[in-house]
């Protein structure tokens, strides 16, 4: 087997239209300045896509594409992105997905894919260090993802498939690869709209050594040690999952409950991932390679299936004021077969039940009742009866029947599990997260409630706190190992771990920009160095994760984005919570000015030309 | 001095790493204490040493191990996750 050192800086790009490929050879500069991963595919498609087209045209393409890691086996390193713009959203949208096709796409000689045009007939992609082979795919068509990906995986070493969710075109149809997802935005749709169920890769064909071996053993061990000791890498998330937020959460008031009117519930404890470990007697189930573990499967109602993520749990969970662990695990699975984002999916049932409630859509759901849900999850997926609407998400659904003020979305993005009145970093991160109310952009509510590092209802440091998190998020994202790598990386750095937590309080409150330039994030960037064989700082880093992140707004500014957008629900704004002890109002207005100040962009939101020069953002170059 | 009931409860599997096999997590652990009593106290009556390995909550909002306990109310006890 040849070895690729680190990438290979090659692309393959496929017209479906013409049934054709071509390779791109990408530059080395463009690889230093983005990353790899999410970055350089942004940056691919910001240079080959027009703003303003339909997203469910030919003219969308979506590109999937590895992280320099993949392959060397660094920590939690087996993850791919993808980007589109977004059917829900009409913005930009960008996952990163922990399943086999990453890996498969890499070995077999790639970095990334960039897919375009429209198939006439259904078609799957099979990919090899050759090309592309363009396989009828009609008896693949309705299949779920599941199945599907059973059916190709013979001569394949990982594959991403959509199912009859993406198919129909529902907005926030999601893309399968093994059992994780890129979930958020309606990828699955993008692909539906092409006539292209499924790219298979058959992987195993290169090795991927890293540049400087010993850098990279020396980074991966010290890596490996700090996962090992961290309480949250090595403790909460491998022993209950994602779901030991959901007593953490009930216990701050962050916990969605009965769309998002309150904030902790009695039963909460019920689908918690303690409980769950317990009840459905869990083992692990991860992305490959994963040293936290934190993907787990277990017995539910005599069957084994993956244990639901705490998005799920939250908003199909808590935010249905359904507290039965098998129902919700249900609710899962059909998402996970049919193919669809379960946050977005939560978030447009609690509309609907809601809305239901109030005499504004007709609908047999309602709160505290798992009664129909099934039912009307695969009359989403198959766009059918109510599903046809609500298979548009909620902003959709709100503006056509009403009760907006109670669509919890913001720029058509239905928000992640956690109330931002107790955090109130989180809703400055939702309102200026480019993809919309997104929690993987910014994790505020962790500083804020969890490690009470900064406080939750003052607006003071939000923004600094926010620019960092999403720079620092957004690099690793393109580096594309585990964004819970976040914890252990920055947390066992002696700097954090033996300082005072009052010291540290002090200066997180008083003084955040020069707290977070003492955060050590040195570990991601030796790791990119030492694989590359190219030298990158942290302030390199840092400044890379600014860069995507500016490109982002950049190509959703152009799409129509500015302040007006950068808000958060009514109901989040101007309503208040039992669980609260007093009210406090969001103070959004202020944490948006001093964000777009330091972030460099105008008092609308839109990025200055000086910062565009600063970050060295080329202008458009049309491929 | 008046007397208050504080409820801990115990998540993240705290009642195993303190060795409380009969802990029934429906009911936590109910202490009878002095108005005013230190939450490191309580904690430690409840036969939690080392308090600095978890997290506490009490009404929605984190609270110190420092803090006093004025009235009767239930207080978490965590251990940190990350997020989701």
């Amino acid at each position: 087997m040849q070895d690729i050192t680190g990438t290979s800086n090659r692309i393959l790009e496929v017209d479906l239209s013409k049934k054709s490929f071509t390779i791109y050879e990408v530059d080395k500069e463009d690889l230093r300045l983005y990353l790899g991963g999410k970055g350089l595919a942004l940056k691919l498609l910001y240079d080959r896509m027009e703003p303003g087209i339909d997203p469910l045209g030919e003219d969308n393409m979506i590109a999937f594409h590895t992280g320099v890691l993949m392959g060397t086996g660094a920590p939690c390193s087996g993850r791919f992105a993808a980007v589109t713009k977004s059917p829900l959203t009409g913005i930009m949208t960008s996952c990163s997905c922990g399943g086999p096709f990453g890996m498969a796409l890499k070995t077999s000689g790639w970095d990334g894919l960039i897919v375009k045009g429209k198939s006439n007939t259904p078609v799957y992609l099979y990919i090899d260090s050759k090309g592309v082979e363009f396989r009828d795919a009609k008896k693949l068509w309705g299949m779920d993802t599941r199945q599907v990906q059973e059916m190709i995986s013979k001569d394949s070493g990982g594959a991403v498939a959509i199912g009859p969710a993406g198919e129909n075109l529902v907005r926030f149809a999601n893309v399968a690869s093994g059992h994780r997802f890129l979930g958020r935005g309606g990828m699955g749709a993008v692909m539906g709209s092409k006539n292209l169920k499924a790219v298979s890769a058959k992987g195993k064909e290169f090795n991927i050594v890293p540049a400087d071996q010993k850098k990279f053993e020396k980074t991966k061990k010290k890596a490996t040690k700090y996962i090992n000791s961290n309480d949250i890498s090595s403790g909460s998330y491998r022993n209950f999952g994602t779901n030991a937020n959901v007593n953490l959460n009930n216990a701050g008031g962050i916990l969605p409950v009965r769309n998002f009117t309150g904030g902790s519930h009695g039963e909460a404890h019920k689908i918690s991932g303690e409980e769950m470990a317990e009840k459905f007697k869990t083992s692990y189930s991860t992305c490959k390679p994963c040293t936290i573990l934190c993907g787990h499967k277990g017995n539910i109602g005599g069957e084994e299936r993956q244990i639901p993520e705490y998005e799920t749990v939250g908003l199909m969970g808590s935010n249905l004021e359904i507290f039965d662990p098998v129902k919700i695990s249900d609710f899962n699975e059909i998402c996970t077969l049919m193919g669809m984002d379960t946050i977005t999916a939560g978030g447009t049932l609690a509309w609907a039940m809601e809305a239901t409630e109030r005499g504004l859509f007709k609908s047999n759901l309602k709160f505290g009742s798992a009664d129909g849900v099934c039912e009307v999850l695969m009359d989403i997926a198959k766009m059918k009866g109510i599903g046809k609407d609500l298979a548009m998400g909620s902003r959709f659904c709100s503006r056509k029947y009403g009760g907006e003020d109670f669509a919890i979305q913001v720029k058509g993005l239905e928000m992640a599990a956690y109330d931002p009145r107790g955090s109130f970093g989180q809703g400055l991160s939702y309102a200026v997260a480019n993809r919309g109310a997104c929690h993987l952009a910014s994790t505020s509510f962790a500083l804020e409630v969890y490690f009470d590092l900064i406080e939750a209802y003052s607006y003071r440091s939000k923004a600094s706190l926010i620019k960092f998190q999403e720079d620092v998020i957004t690099a690793i994202n393109s580096l594309q190992t585990c964004v819970f790598t976040a914890f252990p990386y920055q947390l066992e750095t002696p700097l954090m771990k033996y300082s005072p937590r009052a010291v540290l309080k002090i200066m997180m409150n008083m003084m955040a920009g020069v707290a977070m330039r003492f955060v050590d994030i040195s570990l991601w960037p030796e790791f990119w160095s030492s694989v590359t064989g190219t030298r990158v700082g942290m302030t390199g880093f840092l400044r890379a994760g600014a860069r995507i992140q500016v490109l982002e707004r950049m190509m959703n500014c152009a799409e129509g984005i500015s302040r007006k957008d950068d808000t958060l629900p009514g109901r989040l704004m101007n309503e208040f919570r039992k669980c609260d002890s007093k009210e406090r109002p969001i103070p959004l207005g202020k944490m948006l000015n001093r964000y777009y100040l330091i972030r460099g962009f105008d008092k609308n939101g839109i990025p200055k030309e000086g910062t565009i020069r600063r970050l060295k953002i080329k202008k458009r170059m049309a491929v | 001095m008046d007397r208050i009931v504080v409820t801990l409860k115990l998540y993240s599997g705290i009642h195993r790493e303190i060795n409380l096999h009969d802990y029934d997590p429906e009911k936590g652990i109910i202490l009878n204490v002095k108005q005013g009593t230190g939450l490191r106290k309580i904690l430690k009556m409840a036969g939690i040493n080392k308090t600095g390995n978890y997290i506490y909550f009490s009404e929605g909002e984190r609270i110190s191990v420092w803090s006093r306990i004025r009235y009767s109310r239930e207080i978490s006890c965590l251990k940190h996750a990350g997020g989701g």
